[in-house]
């Protein structure tokens, strides 16, 4: 297990995500969620493995992405949302939030798996809560 | 306090320039520190430099002493960011203090804009050397302005920082580059240009960006024995703190204290911060100059933005900050990022700040920062 939890090689985000559900890794001795996930815990270096989280979460910071115009046309590509999302289990994640508008820090949102890109992988993302 | 000074300085103009090569600028920033030192270029016997992103040589400090024809006793380059044009001034001090050097020169110049291109820099800051992390940041599509974005959207939601805070810190900026010869964005902007330029990612606008810029500064350091400078600066105290490396990583967005860095160096310096006349702060953007402020503890947590709208850390304030324009408009010349403040830092100890000048200007603050306040680094300089 320890190759997946390594940030070099391995694709974090597919080990969080397996079975459409978000798990996140945590430090079976201190018990300490480690993102991002380290080879061994952060704090006492026990063994980290990954655990479930309810998904449900915080907008803790958001920016709506405009990027430059485009050389020729002038024309601004389409705008989106990166956020740093607090889980209510308490690590923090860079993601995009989706599926909403007005966004602002403190919002309530729920884990959903998107594609970034058409093709692209599935990546944790969010959106507004459901309740 | 150290027994090393900085004898000379050189400073290229920031901007869109006409440098053959990167090599070509530091060469020639080398060669003109060395000359306003009054030292002859072979007595330099250590040389220090910042890879540059426009070339690519194994070690471009050998590069430079190659061109140069020189054959140093130590000759390396250093990957600290923006913190590491102060890091390579403790360097020296470390170097002069132990008799491996006894004339250092740093170096450190870069020229994105004409030789690697504004979009291509930009992109290569989001995806590859830059401070995006490419496995858990990258996929989602920030740039590295969307980094500081986030960390002004935090700041905004705890604090109430407003987009005035942040214009405050990118009129000032333009005000005093407008009279600085080398400062590449020197036009003057308005109030209502601020305001209507557009969003690269929100709250940031286009002028709360540095630059793209061309440029450098070089220095050469001796001890104070050594020095034939008739004004050397002294190096009080110097020291470099490192936190994390991605945003992912940090403990809080919206607050990079370094309080124990800072007592380190006010301590060695024997200085207390009342003592200091101006400050020199890496503002690669407008949200970086205000938790800057905050880190070093010139102002209250959130309190940088209300502070900084009143004129507080104007020339008239009571704490002048970059007084060349900062990054936001003497220029970000890419790896050589935060030179700039540490050339105006020494010009304004001597009395070389010209129409900038602040009156008794004897005791100084410089201070750099890496990636998204990955590191910090802070000097205090002196006459």
């Amino acid at each position: 297990m320890e190759t997946e939890l390594e940030t070099g090689g391995a694709d974090p985000f597919l080990a969080a995500t397996r079975g459409g559900r978000l798990a996140l890794p945590r430090c079976e001795a201190c018990r300490t969620w480690v993102w991002p996930p380290p080879p061994t815990c952060r704090l006492c270096h026990g063994v980290v493995s990954w655990e479930p989280v309810s998904g449900k979460g915080t907008v803790h910071a958001v920016s709506g992405v405009h990027g430059a115009p485009d050389k020729a046309s002038g024309e601004l590509p389409p705008l989106f949302f990166v956020a740093f999302v607090e889980l209510a289990e308490g690590p923090r994640l860079m993601t995009r939030l989706i599926e909403g508008q007005g966004w602002s820090v403190g919002m309530n949102v729920e884990f959903v798996l998107a594609a970034a890109v058409t093709g692209g992988p599935q990546l944790p993302m969010f959106r507004p809560a459901s309740n | 306090m150290t027994d090393t000074v900085i004898g000379g300085v050189a400073e290229a103009p920031q901007g869109r320039t006409e440098w053959a090569s990167s090599l070509a600028l530091e060469t020639w920033l080398v060669e003109s520190a060395a000359h306003d030192a009054q030292v002859e270029l072979d007595h330099i016997d250590a040389l220090i430099s910042v890879p540059p992103r426009a070339a690519d040589f194994l070690v471009d400090a050998a590069a430079v002493s190659e061109a140069l024809g020189l054959r140093p006793r130590l000759a390396f380059s250093v990957e600290a960011g923006g913190t590491a044009p102060i890091l390579m001034l403790g360097l020296a001090v470390s170097l002069i203090a132990t008799g491996a050097a006894d004339t250092v020169a740093v170096v450190a110049a870069d020229l994105p804009l004409t030789q690697v291109g504004r979009r291509t820099y930009g992109a290569n800051l989001a995806n590859s050397g830059g401070p995006v992390h490419p496995i858990l940041e990258a996929p989602f599509g920030p740039t590295a302005v969307t980094l500081f974005a986030l960390m002004a959207s935090r700041h905004m939601a705890v604090y109430g920082t407003t987009e005035e805070h942040l214009a405050a810190v990118a009129l000032q900026d333009r005000q005093r580059a407008s009279s600085h010869p080398n400062a590449h964005m020197r036009e003057p902007l308005s109030p209502d240009q601020y305001q209507e330029a557009r969003y690269v990612s929100t709250p940031l606008r286009l002028f709360d960006c540095a630059p793209v810029s061309d440029g450098g500064g070089a220095l050469v350091l001796t001890s104070r024995q050594r020095s034939a400078s008739p004004r050397p600066v002294t190096i009080d105290a110097v020291g470099q703190a490192t936190s994390h490396l991605h945003l992912t990583s940090t403990p809080s967005l919206s607050s990079f204290d370094i309080g124990p860095l800072m007592d380190s160096v006010l301590a060695e310096a024997g200085v207390i911060r009342a003592d200091l006349r101006a400050a020199f702060v890496y503002d690669c953007f407008t949200i970086a100059m205000l938790l800057s402020l905050e880190a070093l503890g010139f102002a209250e947590p959130g309190s940088a933005g209300p502070m900084f709208a009143d004129g507080y850390f104007d020339v008239e304030g009571t704490l002048p900050v970059n007084t060349h324009g900062g990054l936001l408009s003497h220029g970000h010349p890419g790896r050589a990022g935060g030179m700039g403040n540490v050339i105006e830092a020494v010009l304004q100890v001597r009395g070389d700040s010209g129409d900038r000048q602040l009156d008794q200007c004897d005791k100084v603050l410089v201070h750099g920062m890496t990636g998204a306040f990955a590191q910090q680094a802070v000097a205090i300089l002196g006459s």
